[in-house]
C-alpha cells in the first residue's frame, strides 16, 4: 500500500521575513552564469549543485539523495536595495494612507480604536466580516490627521504598479522603497489587528522585499535539446536578469556613482523584481526572450487556463479511463456502451473475495491477462499486490483465498460513467451498462445522442470505472440512463428517438399500411419481442394480415390512454379530435392504438413528446427504457422491409408548377422595380421613423419575402405524403418543409446583419451590377432553388449569408462557454436542503422554496405539478361513456 | 406642467412587502433555523424599503404573485449601506482585473 509521507493538518498563510528567508536558504547565490564552459554548474550560480538534482545518476550536495528522491532547496539573493513586491502594492499603498508618517501610528484616538477593535471581536461571517471592518478602519484613518503626535496631513498617491508619492499643496515627494519600508517599519504591534496584519505570521515591513527568495533548480529544470545544446527555464533567465542588476547596483553604490545611475539601476532592479512574479503587470512592458516570446513567470504559471490550478488541480487526469471513437449500434438497450475488448482487458474492478465468490473468482485468475473475464493483479491478505501473468496465473488461482482483492477485468453488466465533452449539463455524464465487444469503438445506442449531443462522423467519448461499491450503486441508481430519459431542464423527453425512427413510425402506423404474418413474425423476432411480450401463438390464431397499428400497439403497456395530436396535423381550423380525417389525431385507449398515426410528436426526443413522456412518467423509468428499446428495433426492422429514401426527384415539379413560380417571382421583381422607379421620382411615402431609404428597403424586403413564400407555397402543392423527403420533414424526423421548397422552388433573400446585401464594391455589391442598383438580382435575391442550381452571382451571395451564420456560431460558442464558466462557478455549491430551502455552503438562504414552487421539473408534467388538463379529459370522458 | 407624485406601491408589478415584528422575524429565523444574517439582503435604500420605513436590522416580508407557483413568499433582512459599504469598489477591481488577464 501507498504509504502517505506526511499528512497536511493545518495551511498558514503569511509573508516570509527576510530572516526565514535566510534560514531556509542552503547558498547565498551571487553569480549570475548557470554552467561553464565543459556544462558543469558553477558554484554559488543558479544551477549551483546543492539547490537540488535535475540529472539522473547524480546526488544532491546538500541531502544527499537522488534526482526524484530530493526534493530541491531554496537558495536566496542579498538585494542590494530594497524593492516592493507586486503583489503587496495596493496593500502598501492602504497602509500608508491610514499610518501616521511621523511616529508610524495608527491615525485613530483611543476611542476610536476601542470602536474598531470591539466591532473585530465580535466580527461575524457575512455581513461583518473581519475584512469589511478592517476596510472601515484604514478608510476612517486614512481621512484623519494623526491625533498623537499632530503631523501634518500629506496625501499618499500610488502610480500603479508600484510608485508612491507623497503631496501636500503644490509639493510632491516620490517615496523610495527605502522610505516605504522605513515607515512600515515604525508601525507598533498593536495596531497589527486594526489594520489586517496577523502579528504572528506577518509583518507589514515584510512586504517590501531585501531579500528574494531562490527556488530550487526542480522547480525550473533545465532542458537539453537534441543539439544538446542547454535550454533554460524561463524562471531562471528572470533570476539571471536580476542578480546581474543587483551586481552592477551594487558595484555603483560602493563605488558611489552618482544618484542618477544608481536611481536607474534601482528601478531597473524593481522591474526585473517585478515580471519575475508577474509579467503581465499592467503599466509594466513584459520581459521578453531574446526570441521575443514573452517569458512565463510565477504568476502565469499558477493563474489561467494553462496554469496550475485549473490545468493541473481542477483538471487532473484519472486512471480507470478511456477515450476512444463512437459508433452507433441500434440493437444495445439504451442503458448500455459497448466496450472494446482491448479496452475491458485494461480496466480493473477490485472485488472482494469472498466465500460467495471464491469459485468465480478462481476461475477469472485462472484466465489470466489475456483471456476475455480474466484478471491483472491480485491483492493478497498481507496487502501486497501481484500481478497476474500467464505463467504464474494457475499458482495464483490455487492460493486465492478469503479477504483476497482481485482486480477483475472490465465484464458485462459492470456500471460505467460515460461522457462527452463539452460537459454542458448534468446529462453529459451518465451511468451505461458495460457490453464488451469486438473492434475499437464505443458503441452508443442512438437514443442516447441527443444529451450527449453526439454523432458519428468522428466523435470521440471518455468512459470512466467507479472503484468502489457505494460509487457503482449510487451510479447505478441516480446517473443510469434511463433515469435520464426526462430532463431536469424542461421536464420532457431528451432522450427518444431520431430520424428513421420517426419516419419509420410514421410508414408503420400510417393508414393502410399492412403486413404479412410472417413479415411481422420477423419482425418479432429480430426486435426480441417475440416469446416475450407477443407468443408463438398469436400467429396461430389469426390469418388476416396485420395492421401498423396492430404492431405497435404491442408494445405499450396494457392500461395506458393518451391522446395527442401528431406532428403531421395540418391545424385545421377545426379539430376533430378522434374523427380527424387525415389520422392526425392519436388516441391510445386501455393500452390499443385506437387512432391516429405515430410520428415525432409521439416518442421523439427534445421536442415535447407525448407518448414517451406519459409511459416515463406514468409506469416508471424501467418500462420508459424497454419502450424504446423494443420501439427502436421493431421500426428498423419495418422501414427495412417498406423502405425509405430520397432523392433529387423529391423535389421535381412538373412544368406549370415551375411556370407558377416563375411568374410569381417574376411580378415580385416587377413590384420592386416600381418601388424603385417611386423613389427615384421621389413619390414614395415615408414611414413614420424611418428614412426615406429604409421604408424602400423594408417595402423591398416584404415585398421579395411575400414572393418566396408564395413560391414555396405553390411548390408545395406538388410535394405530397408519396415523396419520401415531405414524409421526413412533415413528420419530424428530419428537415422542414422550408428547407424543401428551398431546393424545389427558390432560396430568397439572402441577409447580413439583416440587411440586403449591399456591401463590397463602391454602391454595388459585385462589379456584375450598375452603380446604385438596388434591384432584387442585385441585392442578394437567389430566385434560383437549389435543384436548379445558382448563378455565379446567386452563388456567391449565398455563401455571403452562410459566411455571417458560421462566424455567428463561433462568436455564440466562445460566448456563451464564459457565461457558462461564470454561472457555474456561481452556482456550484447549491443545494437543496430538508426543508426545501436552497441554500449555499455557507447556510445562507438563496431560496426558501426551490424554484420558488417546490417543483423538480423532470418530475413535474409540462411545468406544473399536476396535468389537471389531462385528469379533467379523463374523467369527463369516462363519465360519458 | 406640475410634477405628478408616483406612489410605486400603486404598480402591479411591485410587490407586497410587510415590515415583521420582532415575534414574527424570531419565529420566522426559528422556522428555518438561521440567524438574520443568513437571509437573502435588502438595502434600506431600496425605494420600496425607504416608503414602507423598514429600518436597517428588520426583516420584511415579501409576497410575490408572479412566481410560476402562484404565490411565493420571500424574507429579507434589511441592511443599511454602512453594513455593505466595504464590499464594493476592490471587488469590482479585482475581477476586472482577473478577467482581462485571463481572456
Ligand atoms: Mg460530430
Ligand atoms: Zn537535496
Ligand atoms: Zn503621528
Ligand atoms: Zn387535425
Amino acid at each position: 500500500m501507498f504509504k502517505v509521507p506526511k499528512v497536511i493538518d493545518t495551511i498558514q498563510f503569511g509573508i516570509l521575513s527576510p530572516e526565514d528567508v535566510r534560514k531556509m536558504s542552503v547558498l547565498r547565490v551571487i553569480t549570475a552564469d548557470t554552467y561553464d564552459d565543459d556544462g558543469y554548474p558553477i558554484e554559488k550560480g543558479l544551477m549551483d549543485q546543492r539547490l537540488g538534482v535535475i540529472d539522473p545518476g547524480l546526488k544532491c550536495k546538500t541531502c544527499g539523495q537522488k534526482f526524484g528522491d530530493c526534493p530541491g532547496h531554496f537558495g536566496h539573493i542579498e538585494l542590494a536595495r530594497p524593492v516592493i513586491h507586486v503583489g503587496h502594492a495596493k496593500d502598501v499603498h492602504k497602509i500608508l494612507k491610514s499610518v501616521c508618517r511621523d511616529c508610524g501610528k495608527l491615525k485613530l484616538d483611543t476611542a476610536q480604536r476601542e470602536h474598531f477593535h470591539d466591532q473585530l471581536m465580535k466580527a461575524s461571517d457575512r455581513l461583518k466580516n473581519k475584512e469589511i471592518i478592517v476596510k472601515e478602519t484604514m478608510d476612517k484613518a486614512a481621512k484623519s490627521v494623526c491625533p498623537w503626535c499632530g503631523s501634518d496631513k500629506r496625501t499618499i498617491k500610488f502610480e500603479k504598479p508600484y510608485t508612491f508619492y507623497e503631496e501636500w499643496g503644490e509639493e510632491r515627494n516620490k517615496l523610495t522603497p527605502i522610505d516605504v519600508r522605513e515607515r512600515l517599519e515604525k508601525i507598533p504591534l498593536e495596531d497589527y489587528e486594526l489594520i489586517g496584519v496577523n502579528k504572528d505570521v506577518s509583518k507589514p515591513e515584510w512586504m517590501v522585499l531585501t531579500v528574494l527568495p531562490v527556488p530550487p533548480v526542480t522547480v525550473r529544470p533545465s532542458i537539453t535539446l537534441e543539439s544538446s545544446v542547454r535550454s533554460e527555464d524561463d524562471l531562471t533567465h528572470k533570476l539571471v536578469d536580476i542578480i546581474r542588476i543587483n551586481q552592477r547596483l551594487r558595484e555603483n553604490i560602493d563605488a558611489g556613482a552618482p544618484q542618477l545611475i544608481v536611481e536607474d539601476l534601482w528601478e531597473l532592479l524593481q522591474y526585473h523584481v517585478t515580471t519575475y512574479f508577474n509579467n503581465s503587470t499592467s503599466g509594466v512592458p513584459p520581459a521578453r526572450h531574446r526570441s521575443g516570446r514573452i517569458l512565463k513567470t510565477i504568476s502565469q504559471r499558477l493563474s489561467g487556463k494553462e496554469g496550475r490550478f485549473r490545468s493541473n488541480l481542477s483538471g487532473k487526469r484519472v486512471d480507470f479511463s478511456a477515450r476512444t471513437v463512437v459508433s452507433p449500434d441500434p440493437y444495445i438497450s439504451i442503458n448500455e456502451v459497448g466496450v472494446p475488448d482491448f479496452v475491458a482487458s485494461e480496466l480493473t474492478v477490485p472485488e472482494k473475495v469472498t466465500v460467495h465468490n471464491l469459485e468465480e473468482m478462481k476461475v477469472i485468475v485462472r484466465n489470466g491477462p489475456n483471456t476475455h473475464p480474466g484478471a491483472n493483479y491480485v491483492i493478497r491478505n498481507d496487502g501486497r499486490r501481484k500481478k497476474i501473468t500467464d505463467t504464474t496465473k494457475d499458482d495464483v488461482a490455487e492460493e486465492l483465498d478469503v479477504g483476497f482483492t482481485v482486480e477483475r477485468q472490465l465484464r458485462d453488466g459492470d456500471i460505467v460513467l460515460f461522457n462527452r465533452q463539452p460537459s454542458l449539463h448534468r446529462l453529459s455524464i451518465m451511468a451505461h451498462e458495460v457490453r464488451v465487444m469486438p473492434y475499437k469503438t464505443f458503441r452508443l445506442n442512438l437514443c442516447v445522442c441527443p444529451p450527449y449531443n453526439a454523432d458519428f462522423d468522428g466523435d470521440e467519448m471518455n468512459l470512466h470505472l467507479p472503484q468502489t461499491e457505494e460509487a457503482r450503486s449510487e451510479a447505478g441508481i441516480i446517473m443510469k440512463v434511463q433515469e435520464n430519459i426526462i430532463s431536469p431542464r424542461f421536464g420532457e423527453p431528451v432522450i427518444g428517438g431520431m430520424q428513421d425512427y420517426i419516419s419509420g413510425a410514421y410508414l408503420m402506423t400510417r393508414d393502410g399500411s399492412e403486413f404479412s404474418a410472417e413479415e411481422v413474425e420477423e419482425s418479432f423476432y429480430e426486435s426480441g419481442i417475440l416469446n416475450n411480450k407477443v407468443g408463438v401463438e398469436a400467429f396461430n390464431e389469426r390469418s388476416k394480415p396485420w395492421t401498423g397499428k396492430e404492431l405497435f400497439e404491442v408494445l405499450l403497456p396494457k392500461d395506458l390512454s393518451v391522446e395527442f395530436r401528431s406532428k403531421t396535423c395540418r391545424k385545421c381550423e377545426r379539430c376533430e379530435f378522434a374523427n380527424c380525417k387525415f389520422d392526425n389525431y392519436v388516441v391510445i385507449k386501455e393500452g390499443k392504438l385506437l387512432h391516429g398515426v405515430i410520428d415525432g410528436a409521439a416518442f421523439k426526443a427534445r421536442s415535447s413528446c407525448k407518448l414517451l413522456d406519459k409511459i416515463v412518467k406514468d409506469y416508471g423509468s424501467d418500462e420508459g427504457r424497454e419502450f424504446l428499446d423494443s420501439v427502436t428495433k421493431l421500426i428498423i426492422s419495418v422501414i427495412m422491409k417498406v423502405g425509405l429514401t430520397t432523392g433529387i426527384d423529391d423535389v421535381d415539379i412538373p412544368e406549370e408548377g415551375l411556370e407558377r413560380i416563375d411568374e410569381i417571382l417574376e411580378n415580385a421583381r416587377n413590384k420592386v422595380m416600381e418601388n424603385i422607379d417611386a423613389y427615384n421620382r421621389g413619390e414614395l411615402e415615408k414611414q413614420p421613423g424611418q428614412t426615406i431609404e429604409d421604408t424602400l428597403e423594408n417595402r423591398i424586403m416584404a415585398e421579395l419575402a411575400k414572393a418566396r413564400d408564395n413560391a414555396g407555397a405553390a411548390a408545395e402543392q406538388y410535394l405530397g405524403m408519396k415523396r419520401h423527403a415531405v414524409i421526413m420533414a412533415k413528420t419530424g424526423a428530419k428537415g422542414n418543409m422550408l428547407d424543401l421548397t428551398q431546393m424545389a422552388a427558390c432560396l430568397g433573400q439572402m441577409t447580413v446583419r439583416g440587411k440586403r446585401l449591399h456591401r463590397g464594391y463602391q454602391e454595388r455589391s459585385l462589379p456584375h451590377f450598375k452603380r446604385g442598383d438596388r434591384s432584387a438580382k442585385a441585392r442578394g435575391f437567389v430566385s434560383s432553388s437549389y435543384r436548379k442550381g445558382l448563378s455565379p452571382t446567386e452563388f456567391f451571395f449565398h455563401s455571403m449569408g452562410g459566411r455571417e451564420g458560421l462566424v455567428d456560431t463561433a462568436v455564440r460558442t466562445a460566448q456563451s462557454g464564459y457565461m457558462q464558466r461564470r454561472l457555474i462557478n456561481a452556482l456550484q455549491d447549491l443545494k437543496v436542503e430538508k426543508d426545501r430551502t436552497v441554500r449555499d455552503n455557507s447556510n445562507n438562504i438563496i431560496q426558501f422554496e426551490y424554484g420558488e414552487d417546490g417543483v423538480d421539473p423532470s418530475r413535474s408534467s409540462y411545468g406544473e405539478a399536476v396535468d389537471i388538463d389531462w385528469i379533467i379529459h379523463k374523467t369527463i370522458t369516462s363519465r360519458k361513456e | 406642467m406640475t410634477k405628478k407624485k408616483i406612489n410605486i406601491l400603486d404598480n402591479e408589478f411591485v410587490p407586497e412587502h410587510t415590515i415583521l415584528t420582532e415575534e414574527e422575524s424570531n419565529e420566522i429565523l426559528q422556522k428555518f433555523n438561521v440567524t438574520h444574517d443568513k437571509l437573502p439582503l435588502i438595502l434600506d435604500t431600496d425605494p420600496v424599503v425607504k416608503i414602507i420605513g423598514a429600518k436597517s436590522g428588520d426583516v420584511i416580508k415579501i409576497v410575490r404573485s408572479d412566481s410560476p407557483a402562484g404565490k411565493s413568499v420571500f424574507y429579507r433582512y434589511v441592511i443599511g449601506e454602512d453594513i455593505k459599504q466595504g464590499l464594493e469598489e476592490d471587488l469590482v477591481d479585482e475581477i476586472i482585473e482577473e478577467e482581462s488577464g485571463e481572456e
